[in-house]
């Protein structure tokens, strides 16, 4: 027997691989004759499935997966079966656009259809992307790690004279990446309804572009977005969170080459990464399992 | 579902989690685009400075450290503030972790103008404005190991037109009532100043005003804790002896501590340098942790210390504490 579905909300800013991840998820969850790891076997498809099922077919394809824009938002639904198990869950994933996470930080506003969305959350997905961090560097640094060295910044500032032209005033969008998703999170226990802690899978995607040899992804984001992972630390009434390095895409499809290379894979799930202890390195379907194991115990 | 299961409850103030500042008392930060709006539901606050009464709901739901910063124009104030928060936006800092804050764009205001993205040559401080009441911003910290339960840290900087206008007016000195439930007094004296023969009397009799109206109204007591910070400590000259030494800081220390030592429950002295120089070889932060700790460690006012009295200082021994102070800092360098 099934109760309502259980939905697992996508959170994370603009271009950081939540519809990517949404459609190779969909994919292994739907096509799960693969014969790869997969801990989640489809039951049930939803009556409307053109949204995801446009997805993955552009992730099938090696072209990247579209950004969700407001106007377009979706819902993805599903019925699967443990494998562990044996239970059956109805899923619900609603696929935000980053401009709405982006907007309540901005504009400081948020909308009734999201306030419902959170008290029926009973897990979040938080997406952090390598190339879309801002981190906030201070003048007093060596190095600008956005990429561009901090005497090239000095030296377009200055005047002839040696004083500062063209500084820029304060914007909530100069704001580091992790202050953003600290406040994002703090106006998401407001009206959070489900059991807490509530789960929180850390998805660092990209994985590929992101890994240190030897590297965790709980060490690289610790590294990358301490005031983050403090937040998430130090509030474990809560939040209970765990890190996953994931690469949807498999690789970067902008070097020449690699769309055909992975497009020429028989099974297109042998091109997911998924890093975490303990996990199938290419199950795609393990943060959402460990997100409905965190909750098991209140099911009954 | 389980009798164990938390819930949230949405008419009260999230479990443990941060309390929701009361409705329209916070101060906006600086938005030149952004338009007065109509009362809204769907608004979330606006995460500025919060006013004394904004901040009720955080004293009233926890004990709360309550520091106010106080000092002459360019002092440090600000500097101190933002350097505190970009510490702990770093990873965890004397020994606390960051819990939360319900003033994170107050923060990023304020820090704004030492990072790459203000593309400034060098870093520099957002000045403060003056405002009708005390404005403070809020940290929410935890123990390394989250044992015990969050520590709520409220921090405001008097501007320094309001300092000097209080070291001149009891009436204006009247105003900053918030420093008799303050935790803590942070009077900044800058260090730069201090070095300069001209100004360094001025520096000195200020803050010597300052803590005497303050007690003289009633606005500091023996319960009061006050710290005095010697700030931009990078620029103070090496000696032949390869130290740090600022010759007039014993006068300072020897005045202030005759004019309020025994007045107060504690008054300490400390070297900082939040921004040093970018050619300095000071590092960063310099003395903060060590302050940060103390403030921590404290009692709060009017509340007796773990496991006695809170202690009254008399000058003599806090210039002995001083001087050993100064010693263990000789012996790191």
């Amino acid at each position: 027997m099934i109760g309502h579905h259980k939905t697992q909300m996508f959170l994370g800013l603009p271009a950081t691989g939540k519809s990517t991840f949404l459609a190779a998820l969909w994919h292994v969850i739907e096509s799960n004759r693969d014969g790869l790891g997969c801990s989640l076997a489809l039951e049930e498809l939803d009556d409307d499935c053109q949204y995801v099922n446009s997805l993955s077919k552009e992730w099938r394809e090696c072209e990247d997966v579209a950004r969700t824009r407001p106007e377009n938002e979706q819902t993805a639904r599903v019925v699967v079966r443990e494998k562990s198990s044996g239970r059956r869950v109805a899923l619900r994933f609603p696929d935000l656009s980053g401009e709405t996470f982006r907007d309540q930080w901005e504009k400081r506003f948020w909308t009734p259809e999201y306030v419902e969305l959170l008290s029926a959350v009973s897990g979040l997905l938080l997406f952090v992307h390598p190339k879309a961090i801002r981190r906030g560097s201070r003048l007093v640094e060596c190095d600008d790690p956005d990429g561009e060295s901090l005497p090239d910044v000095v030296e377009r500032g200055r005047t002839p004279n040696g004083a500062s032209e063209g500084a820029v005033k304060w914007s909530p969008k100069y704001t580091p990446t992790a202050v953003q998703l600290v406040e994002l999170l703090q106006f998401a226990t407001r009206k959070l309804r489900g059991p807490a802690p509530c789960p929180v899978a850390v998805i660092v995607s990209a994985w590929d572009l992101a890994r240190v040899d030897g590297v965790p992804p709980e060490q690289w984001f610790a590294d990358r977005l301490p005031l983050l992972s403090q937040y998430l630390r130090a509030n474990p009434e809560l939040f209970v969170s765990r890190v996953f390095g994931i690469s949807a895409l498999g690789d970067d499809l902008t070097i020449s080459g690699k769309a055909a290379e992975l497009a020429a894979m028989v099974r297109p799930s042998e091109r997911i990464i998924v890093v975490a202890p303990g996990e199938d390195a290419n199950d795609i379907t393990a943060p959402i399992r460990w997100i409905l194991n965190q909750t098991a115990v209140h099911d009954d | 579902m389980a009798e164990s299961a938390q819930k949230q409850d949405a008419n009260t103030e999230p479990q443990d989690g941060l309390v929701e500042a009361e409705p329209g008392a916070t101060a906006t930060p600086e938005e030149p685009e952004t338009q007065p709006t109509p009362p809204d539901p769907n608004e979330l606050p606006p995460g500025g400075p919060l006013t004394s009464h904004g901040a009720l709901p955080i004293t009233r739901a926890s004990q709360t450290h309550v520091v106010i910063l106080a000092g002459d124009l360019e002092s440090g104030k600000t500097t101190l503030l933002a350097c505190i928060y970009e510490k702990f936006r770093d990873g965890p800092f004397a020994g606390m972790l960051f819990a939360g804050s319900s003033t994170l764009p107050g923060f990023e205001l304020r820090c704004h103008d030492a990072r790459v993205e203000s593309r400034r040559g060098t870093a520099d401080t957002y000045r403060t404005r003056r405002s009708g009441t005390l404005e403070y911003l809020h940290l929410q910290l935890r123990d390394y190991e989250c044992i015990q339960t969050k520590i709520d840290v409220l921090i405001s900087d008097i501007t320094g037109e309001l300092f000097e206008e209080a070291c001149d007016s009891a009436e204006v000195c009247r105003e900053i009532s918030d420093l008799s439930r303050a935790d803590h007094v942070a009077l900044l004296l800058d260090g730069k100043k201090l070095t300069d023969s001209r100004q360094r009397h001025n520096v000195l009799r200020r803050a010597d005003q300052l803590l005497r109206r303050c007690r003289q109204e009633g606005l500091i007591d023996d319960g009061s804790r006050i710290d005095v910070l010697f700030t931009k400590w990078d620029v103070v000259p090496v000696s032949d002896s390869g130290h740090r030494e600022l010759d007039f800081e014993a006068h300072v220390v020897e005045t202030l501590s005759a004019s309020i030592g025994s007045s107060v429950a504690a008054l300490r002295f400390h070297h900082i340098a939040a921004r040093p120089e970018p050619a300095s070889t000071m590092e960063e932060a310099f003395g903060v942790e060590e302050l940060v700790r103390e403030w921590l460690q404290d009692g709060f006012r009017n509340w007796p210390s773990p496991g006695g009295e809170m202690s009254h200082d008399d000058a003599g021994r806090e210039m002995s504490r001083y001087r050993n102070r100064r010693l263990r800092e000789r012996s790191q360098l």
